[in-house]
């Protein structure tokens, strides 16, 4: 009861979107400037589950190339890489944020428009997904 | 006799010939170099004249750190007076010849702001050009990745004096109303 509630709840608001356990909230996608075929997703993901899960893929109409990939700052030298999931530590936010991990979203099929609802489909491990609408934004 | 100073003097001749010769050859001066710009071929030393010279080493297929960068240094530039603005170059480096033209980079630059100029040279001049100036990058193959390669590099926005100095850069990450404050601070200093 308590989590159908839970889920109801969660359904009814705009700005988050959840499968079973894992909620989604802010996601954001930088609007890139014009030229530019590649941007970047952030969102905030938290898990409610009692173990660690992980994100696997995502996917959209607006491009076939979209990776996970992390950033860090080795030696005063931003590097990116892309990882092959999101672990998502159990109770705790994972946060997709600029100058970490992200999802990395290159070869736009057409350009996007400030404020405009993108939607992305969540893949999880334990073959769950969710779909969320993604906010373009110009400035983050 | 004559023929030893002849062939002594010829052998100098040689050697200090062949030592001009290769340290013209080796010599890099990054301040000398035509750079192709989107406003055209400019050197260092003409452009660096009473003005404070910024310069941003990025690439476009940067989804996070460049739009960072330059989104911040637009905002900063806009709330600047044409008089500030006057005493400033801002010039946007690119790493990734391979994949970035000059018409792009153009496009991509004037999004932020009319004044940050691009510039792309080939990968022999930009070696010792970051080198020079203390920059790192590195193409780093990712596998799996549609991408290809990304371009590991630093981050932070090296200033030089009307001189030529390399002056404290301005950490990635730095906000709007700071960059402000070190710009302003570093325009006062060069009065």
């Amino acid at each position: 009861m308590k989590n159908f509630c839970f889920a109801l709840l969660v359904s009814l608001s705009t700005t988050s979107f959840a499968a079973s356990q894992i909620e989604i909230k802010n996601a954001v996608i930088r609007l890139p400037p014009p030229g530019s075929t590649t941007t970047a997703m952030f969102m905030d993901i938290m898990n409610n589950d009692k173990v660690e899960r992980t994100l696997e893929k995502v996917s959209g109409a607006i491009s076939d190339d979209i990776e996970l990939h992390e950033m860090a700052m080795t030696e005063g030298r931003m590097t990116m890489r892309n990882v092959p999931k999101i672990l998502l530590k159990k109770g705790e936010h994972t946060l997709l944020k600029p100058g970490g991990l992200h999802i990395m979203i290159f070869n736009l099929k057409r350009p996007l428009k400030e404020n405009e609802a993108i939607d992305m489909k969540m893949d999880f491990d334990r073959q769950e997904h969710v779909t969320i609408k993604a906010i373009v934004k110009k400035d983050l | 006799m004559t023929k030893t100073i002849f062939s002594t003097i010829a052998l100098m001749a040689l050697l200090i010939f062949s030592y001009l010769f290769t340290k013209k050859q080796t010599e890099f001066n990054p301040f000398t170099l035509s750079l192709n710009t989107s406003k055209g071929v400019v050197n260092l030393n003409e452009l660096k004249k009473d003005k404070l010279t910024l310069m941003y080493f990025g690439f476009l297929t940067c989804p996070d750190v460049c739009p960072t960068t330059l989104s911040t240094v637009g905002a900063a530039f806009k709330d600047m007076t044409p008089a500030e603005l006057a005493k400033i170059n801002f010039l946007f480096i690119d790493l990734d010849p391979e994949r970035d033209s000059l018409d792009r980079l153009k496009e991509y630059a004037g999004y932020f702001h009319p004044m940050i100029t691009s510039v792309s040279m080939p990968l022999k001049d930009l070696d010792p050009f970051t080198r020079y100036f203390g920059i790192v990058f590195m193409k780093v193959p990712l596998k799996n990745s549609k991408m290809g390669y990304t371009i590991d590099h630093s981050t932070g926005i090296l200033v030089l004096s009307p001189e030529g100095k390399i002056l404290p850069h301005i950490e990635h990450g730095t906000n709007k109303t700071v960059m402000l404050a070190i710009l302003r601070k570093l325009l006062a200093e060069i009065k």
